[in-house]
């Protein structure tokens, strides 16, 4: 089956990585999250409910709403800024991607592992200039904050027109489709994957490593 | 137990009563959308539409037929995240948070029907958020918001323009004094303002007509008559007829005042030449024989009445102003504007000139001036000019410094 892909291009500052990636990220997991399923018997369930926040970028004009949860918002802070330390460093290049993928478990037959297919990914190619002086600095914060601000109108349009989105599981399934380490939210399962080097020449060696990677994956 | 779209919304009751009422009843149905408008009011009751929020549904024939599908539910639920996520980026968000009881305050309205997008203004956004599919109809959710946000100023009609300048406020050379009588009193209404006598000319400055409306009073007749009818028709600017002069200001004192409150300068004290001015000199500075410039004449003047013997000239004598007179005196141009000002000493009794307190106050208005202020300020101008000179003549010497600080550095611990 083949992933509804996205491809999503930012122009920013070194400051500004961090929280434009978050806000795109948290946004669409604030879509793909619901409640915890509680099971009554296998088959029906009652869904809790989410709460929500809005966030204000400190670097940029811009005001995002994320899931209130704690874990999720750690957890996703975590990934992304690995991504950003590795685009903001020194002998970088200015331009990188990181991808939002969210997938589903398929188990696997002895012995097979279980694998992963992507039924989502949402890819934002990040360029990052350097500016010189404080008032070009608050021409990108506005400027940024539009273009978050397009690229969010986008993101909903898209997310509301694409067909596919996993059927509702069995209680014994509930692990192949959804990510339930979270006390207070549940997300489908999803990954962060990035890299650094420029788009265009995707290393061999990093394909092949995640090649490798994902099939030898045990859980 | 579980919310509505397990989403914690938190419901209010005035917005649900205030929907109910919008609705009367009703649904939304095919033709007869919901519409949501954000409005921005100001305390003069003035509105703006700043968003337009709309679902409509659309018949089932069409769209292409759906299974009926239990994810129907979890759709609506993502098109609602999609809805309070856009929410937060249109301009009337942030303006939402700046509103207060003096400013403007941010209003909604619920109804039924065709919503008017004209007036979004220029450019606005449109944009789809998506739609959910059900086997009898489509609903579609859409925003329509305004990018151009200006708040128009306090609510005047046409004839009362917000501009209460003369055309010719800050071009001299058009101004009544030049051109004189007679001229067209119909056609031009920056002519119009040419007066038969000055007083008329004082009134008008400050009741002055946008040159659009060709039916003002003012362009059917030049004569005294209107002006004053003008003024009964606009009460408003009554007042600030009342504070204009008799006699009126010259152009010259409209250009952009370079000294605040320079205006106060000109006003109508226009005492004559007294006996005082043989009292002034005697508590006069020792410095009679300065030179007889506007300049040194304010600076004497702060501080208490040069008044030269053979005067005819005035002085202008304003306390407010004194502080600003030795920095910006070198503007003034014109000597006859000043005017004597006699300053009675406060608190003494009117005839006892001869007073303790009466001559003490005059010696300390005639306290001689700081002698740094006799140093004008285009000295040091063009003293900067030639040390400005003399230093490009010596920056290879600068270089050389600078370089010898480079040097230190291998040397310096780190």
């Amino acid at each position: 089956m083949n992933a509804n892909t996205q491809v999503l291009e930012l122009e920013v500052e070194g400051r500004q990585v961090d929280e434009a990636v978050l806000s795109l990220f948290h946004t669409l997991l604030f879509h793909r999250s619901t409640g915890k399923f509680h099971y009554k018997n296998d088959d029906t369930y009652a869904v809790g409910t989410i709460g929500f926040q809005d966030v204000d970028c400190d670097f940029i004009d811009f005001t995002y709403v994320r899931c209130s949860s704690e874990e999720l918002d750690r957890s996703i802070r975590r990934e992304v800024s690995g991504f950003c330390e590795a685009i903001r460093a020194p002998d970088a290049p200015p331009s990188g991607q990181v991808a939002l993928e969210f997938y589903q478990r398929k188990r696997g037959r002895w012995p097979f592992a279980s694998e992963s297919i992507p039924w989502e990914v949402w890819t934002l190619r990040v360029n990052v200039v350097s500016l010189n002086n404080e008032h070009e600095r608050q021409i990108w914060r506005e400027k940024v904050g539009e273009s978050l601000g397009e690229r969010l109108l986008h993101i909903t349009d898209t997310l509301n027109r694409h067909d596919y989105i996993p059927s509702p599981p069995n209680q014994a399934e509930l692990d192949l489709i959804y990510d339930t380490a979270f006390r207070d939210v549940q997300p489908f399962l999803f990954k962060v994957n990035y890299s650094v080097a420029a788009p265009n020449n995707p290393s061999a060696t990093t394909t092949i490593k995640r090649l490798i990677r994902d099939t030898l994956a045990l859980t | 137990g579980s919310e509505w779209f397990n989403l914690g919304i938190e419901d209010i009751p005035d917005i649900q009563a205030e929907t109910k009422k919008g609705l009367g009843g009703h649904l939304p149905d095919v033709g007869k959308p919901l519409v949501v408008e954000i409005l921005l009011r100001t305390p003069e009751s003035e509105s703006l539409v700043l968003e337009i929020w709309t679902l409509t549904i659309l018949d089932s024939c069409d769209t292409s037929p759906v299974r009926v599908n239990p994810t129907i539910y979890n759709r609506m639920t993502v098109l609602l995240k999609s809805l309070i996520a856009v929410t937060r980026i249109t301009p009337a968000y942030k303006l939402s948070f700046r509103q207060g009881a003096d400013s403007f305050i941010i209003c909604y309205r619920v109804y039924l029907g065709d919503p008017n997008y004209d007036c979004l203004g220029e450019n606005p956004v449109r944009a789809r958020l998506g739609q959910v599919t059900t086997p009898e109809s489509t609903m579609l959710l859409c925003v329509n918001y305004r990018t151009k946000i200006t708040l128009n100023p306090p609510n005047r009609s046409p004839a009362h323009d917000a501009i209460m300048l003369k055309s010719d406020h800050f071009k001299p050379e058009s101004s009544p004094r030049h051109c004189r009588r007679g001229g067209d009193r119909g056609a031009d209404i920056n002519e119009a303002n040419q007066a038969s006598d000055d007083s008329q000319d004082a009134a008008r400055f400050f009741t002055a007509s946008p040159p659009d409306q060709p039916s003002t009073p003012r362009s059917r007749t030049s004569s005294d008559s209107s002006c004053r009818g003008y003024v009964h028709q606009q009460p408003e600017r009554k007042v600030s007829v009342a504070f204009v002069d008799a006699k009126p200001p010259r152009p010259d004192d409209f250009f952009m005042p370079e000294i605040p409150f320079s205006n106060l300068l000109t006003s109508a004290f226009e005492v004559p030449q007294e006996k005082k001015t043989e009292k002034h000199e005697g508590a006069a500075t020792p410095h009679p024989a300065q030179d007889k410039t506007a300049q040194e004449r304010i600076a004497g003047g702060a501080a208490g009445g040069h008044a030269h013997p053979d005067t005819g000239e005035r002085i202008v004598m304003t306390a407010s102003d004194g502080s600003h007179k030795s920095t910006t005196s070198a503007q003034l141009k014109d000597e006859s504007d000043f005017v004597m000002v006699e300053l009675k000493t406060p608190f003494a009794m009117p005839s006892d000139v001869g007073s303790d307190l009466g001559a003490f106050y005059r010696e300390c208005q005639s306290a001689p001036p700081l002698r740094m202020f006799a140093d004008t300020p285009e000295d040091e101008i063009s003293d900067l000019a030639e040390q400005l000179l003399n230093f490009e003549a010596s920056i290879d010497d600068y270089n050389e410094l600078v370089k010898s600080f480079h040097s230190d550095s291998p040397n310096s611990p780190d």
